[in-house]
């Protein structure tokens, strides 16, 4: 196992920028996950660190090593494709032992080694099937075992989930989590999915552009989203926001939402005057953040009267769409509260739990 | 995974007739050459002739034997089946990297070669003039280079009219198998070229199947070529044309008869290749 490190790597499709400036350092044993949109240059780094492409500028190493000059054969990696990229012509047996092959092991320890291959991933009986005549998730299965077969320093996967139906997904999710420990592999996983990247994955890294826009632990990136950009797309539903404004009175700070204010404490105020390019903010607030009730809340707490838009039971929690000014916001709350469509509901917000970007450059402020 | 959806009993009977009728347009002439090469003159046009039976009457191996023993005509064969294996090699060995190449290297990943249109629409020009154009002053090169009425000649005459196709074939097989394929084959510890060699080109056995079948035909049945750039070493084609004019009917069929077995060896060896679920299983997309 080793660590694997970016040092101010860029590369460019003609015009097109796929990395931009981007630097990284994954640890050894980590389980590290680029996130982001398609086309944000995600799956562009993980090629760049297994040799399928050639940065422009930057440099690579892998446990120490610079590995700029390597082939991807000589960097001790192994790389799960989206597609998988089975050998067509190759049984399971001979798919998973190619990479031994290649690096002309002896016989026996080949057939070891892929027996235990097949049998960490509970495709023993497969082992004469050719891929044409697999499953999606045993196709997936027989990617992965070629991958860990060879016990390399470091699993490069890119989007290895994307192809399965739903419920093989979740459960293939699980496995490579518990997978990549038994193993205490370091593995850089790419995926556009960011409940995959929230459930598997120690630190993320999310990337927009071409750049790494936050890397932070799934912890962080979900509580502390450093631009508007992260905190509308991780969660689901993601954090709701609204367009407010700065107002001061009788020494208190509000954020004007338009139909109410909300108070804000002063040292937030302070920071917005510091920081921000107008007085001009979005506020942000998690749909799990947001408390609902149908009787009014005591007098102490601030509390606004907002509509009903719309109900939706998601069995284990409820979601209620509230009509907020123009703007449709979603509250996760108990499934027991008992509210219809065009009802008044009390609602208050989780302090503690408030977002502020600045309305330029969507970045967090507070 | 390939599932067939069951057809209703109507439909099925319905397509199972279509191939026997479809089966039965491409076998009967083979099998009325092949019986004529094997009966009696009078079973063809004499006394026997009328009413037809598809069961031959008379029995003799005389118009194959004839052939067979006459010197000019099996170092003819030779001939053939030395220029056109010869071409079909060459003409895989250059349009496999080629199309290899201007679907793979420069620009795009996917789109590869920045003048690959360009290029592919000069190999598609080159098949628009017959080869009786082409022939001439290829006839005058050949002589000058020392190679006209040469095997090699033949080989090189027959790969300039196989070789475009050969790379359009090429290039739609190699289309379909994604560049991830190779890429794994890297990162597994091969370098670029043996990656090619041993996981690309298993994947691409059906086009290069296709391909070799075209080209074998094409030099195995073409006249006007070897025409003119052989003189005294005719292949088999030129053969054939000549002995109709003086030969009976049951010598034409025997002739066309000896033709005809290497097609079928050839087709048979590789057809084999091709089959459409070949490269599936390997790729989601």
């Amino acid at each position: 196992m080793a660590d694997v490190r970016l040092i101010n790597v860029n590369k460019k499709f003609g015009s097109v920028v796929a990395n931009e400036n981007v630097n990284l350092h994954i640890k050894d044993g980590e389980f590290f996950t680029l996130l982001g949109p398609s086309g944000c240059g995600k799956t562009t780094t993980l090629r760049i660190i297994a040799g399928l492409e050639t940065p422009d500028t930057g440099e690579i190493y892998i446990r120490d090593r610079l590995v700029n000059e390597l082939p991807p054969g000589k960097r001790n990696i192994a790389m799960v494709f989206q597609n998988y990229a089975l050998y067509p012509h190759m049984t399971v047996f001979d798919n998973i032992a190619f990479p031994l092959k290649v690096a002309k092991l002896p016989k026996t320890e080949i057939a070891i080694k892929v027996k235990w291959a097949l049998e960490l991933l509970r495709i023993e009986e497969l082992e004469n099937r050719k891929p044409r005549q697999l499953s999606g998730g045993q196709q997936q299965r027989v990617a992965v075992g070629r991958a860990v077969v060879r016990q390399p320093d470091v699993f490069l996967l890119d989007e290895p989930l994307s192809n399965l139906d739903a419920l093989l997904r979740l459960r293939m999710r699980s496995e490579l989590k518990r997978l990549s420990r038994d193993i205490k592999a370091t593995v850089i996983y790419v995926t556009h999915d960011q409940v995959e990247a929230m459930t598997m994955a120690k630190r993320i890294a999310v990337m927009r552009y071409g750049k790494i826009e936050q890397l932070a632990t799934p912890h962080g990136i979900y509580h502390r989203p450093r631009t508007k950009f992260i905190a509308g797309f991780i969660g689901s539903p993601p954090m709701n926001f609204l367009d407010g404004t700065l107002i001061e009175k009788k020494g208190k700070a509000y954020i004007d939402l338009g139909p109410f204010s909300t108070e804000i404490p002063p040292e937030a105020a302070k920071l917005i005057k510091e920081k921000a390019t107008s007085s001009k903010v979005i506020f942000g607030i998690r749909p799990e953040d947001i408390i609902i009730r149908k009787k009014k809340m005591p007098k102490q707490v601030e509390s606004y009267l907002c509509e009903v838009y719309v109900v939706e039971p998601l069995g284990s929690e409820l979601l209620v769409n509230l009509n907020i000014g123009e703007n449709i916001v979603k509250v996760k709350t108990d499934p027991s509260l008992n509210v219809n469509i065009g009802e008044k509901a009390w609602t208050r917000f989780r302090k503690d739990k408030t977002h502020v970007f600045d309305s330029k450059t969507e970045e967090l402020i507070f | 995974m390939i599932h067939l959806k069951r057809r209703p009993l109507l439909r099925s009977a319905a397509f199972t007739l279509l191939v026997i009728g479809v089966a039965f347009i491409i076998i009967f002439p083979l099998y009325v050459v092949t019986k004529n090469a094997f009966v009696e003159e009078k079973e063809i046009i004499g006394r026997l002739a009328w009413p037809w039976s598809p069961i031959p009457q008379t029995f003799t191996t005389k118009w194959v034997y004839h052939l067979l023993t006459e010197s000019k005509l099996v170092s003819s064969l030779t001939l053939t089946i030395f220029s056109t294996l010869l071409s079909v090699g060459i003409s895989l060995l250059l349009a496999t990297p080629a199309a290899w190449a201007l679907v793979r290297v420069g620009g795009k990943r996917r789109t590869g070669f920045r003048a690959t249109g360009f290029i592919m629409t000069f190999a598609v020009m080159s098949r628009m003039f017959p080869s009786i154009t082409v022939g001439i002053p290829l006839a005058v090169t050949l002589m000058r280079l020392m190679l006209h009425d040469t095997v090699w000649g033949l080989a090189i005459g027959f790969t300039l009219f196989s070789l475009p196709y050969s790379l359009i074939v090429m290039k739609s097989q190699f289309e379909t198998i994604p560049p991830e394929l190779e890429e794994a084959a890297m990162v597994d510890g091969y370098s670029r070229f043996s990656a090619f060699i041993k996981v690309t080109l298993p994947a691409a056995a059906p086009g290069m199947a296709t391909a070799a079948i075209f080209s074998f035909l094409f030099a195995w049945g073409e006249l006007t070529l070897p025409l003119l750039i052989t003189s005294a070493n005719r292949p088999l084609s030129v053969m054939i044309w000549r002995y109709l004019r003086g030969a009976t009917m049951a010598q034409g069929s025997a002739i066309a008869f000896i033709q005809l077995i290497p097609v079928l060896i050839f087709t048979y060896v590789l057809q084999r290749f091709l089959k459409p679920e070949y490269l599936a299983g390997a790729f989601k997309y």
